[in-house]
């Protein structure tokens, strides 16, 4: 078991990284690794609670964030300042998350055998 | 009148004011709809539009002071228009 971070810094709607990146961490997660996630940057705007639209077909995969728990996948953070950047705060996020300033997301990437940005 | 189109959702919005006489006019698009979570920003314009689907996909309220427009009104925005703008270009 190794301790693996997914670094995301993608929005959820102009490229597919979000989506790829919950897969890979049900797919790390499944394998017994000891999976976190940081969300930074525009990464947060994937926690803010989604809508299904009838006129376009994309699924609205931030939903599948509910899986995370049932996965084991307990350490869910996001960055404060990417946070305050954008004015929003931890209450109107769709997750239950821990957010953390600079100084403890390099304590938490030290702690890791591997981090994957995407 | 000049059209800018924001698609980022973050910028240094007085450099944008610089830009901006106040017959032009804004369109949020993209991730740019995101900025309508931001009270803070006052838009340097007569008229602020956002793109319906994009604001509806991200489930998003728009605020009093942005109008929401189609693709259809998007277009006759864009013929209207003396001047088209990305910005941040």
């Amino acid at each position: 078991m190794a301790n693996i971070l997914l670094l995301q810094r993608h929005s959820p709607f102009t490229s597919s990284h979000g989506r790829e990146a919950l897969d890979l961490a049900l797919a790390l997660a499944a394998v017994e690794h000891n999976v976190s996630i940081l969300f930074s940057g525009d990464a947060i705007y994937q926690l803010l609670p989604t809508a299904t639209h009838a006129d376009f077909k994309l699924k609205a995969y931030p939903r599948s964030f509910a899986l995370f728990e049932l996965y084991d996948i307990e350490q869910v953070y996001v960055c404060q300042s990417s946070l305050q950047q954008r004015g929003i705060s931890v209450d109107q996020l769709s997750l239950a998350v821990t957010a953390l300033a600079p100084a403890a997301q390099a304590a938490l990437i030290a702690e890791q055998h591997q981090v994957i940005s995407s | 009148m000049k059209l800018i189109s924001l698609i980022h959702p973050l910028g240094d919005f007085d450099e944008l004011a610089a830009l901006c006489t106040a017959e032009d006019v804004l369109l949020l698009r993209q991730d740019a709809v995101y900025l309508c979570l931001r009270p803070d920003i006052k838009w340097p314009v007569r008229q602020c539009f956002a793109l319906d689907i994009d604001v509806q996909s991200r489930n998003i309220t728009v605020p009093d002071s942005v109008q929401l427009i189609n693709a259809a009104q998007w277009v006759e925005l864009v013929v209207q228009a003396e001047v088209n703008l990305l910005w941040p270009s």
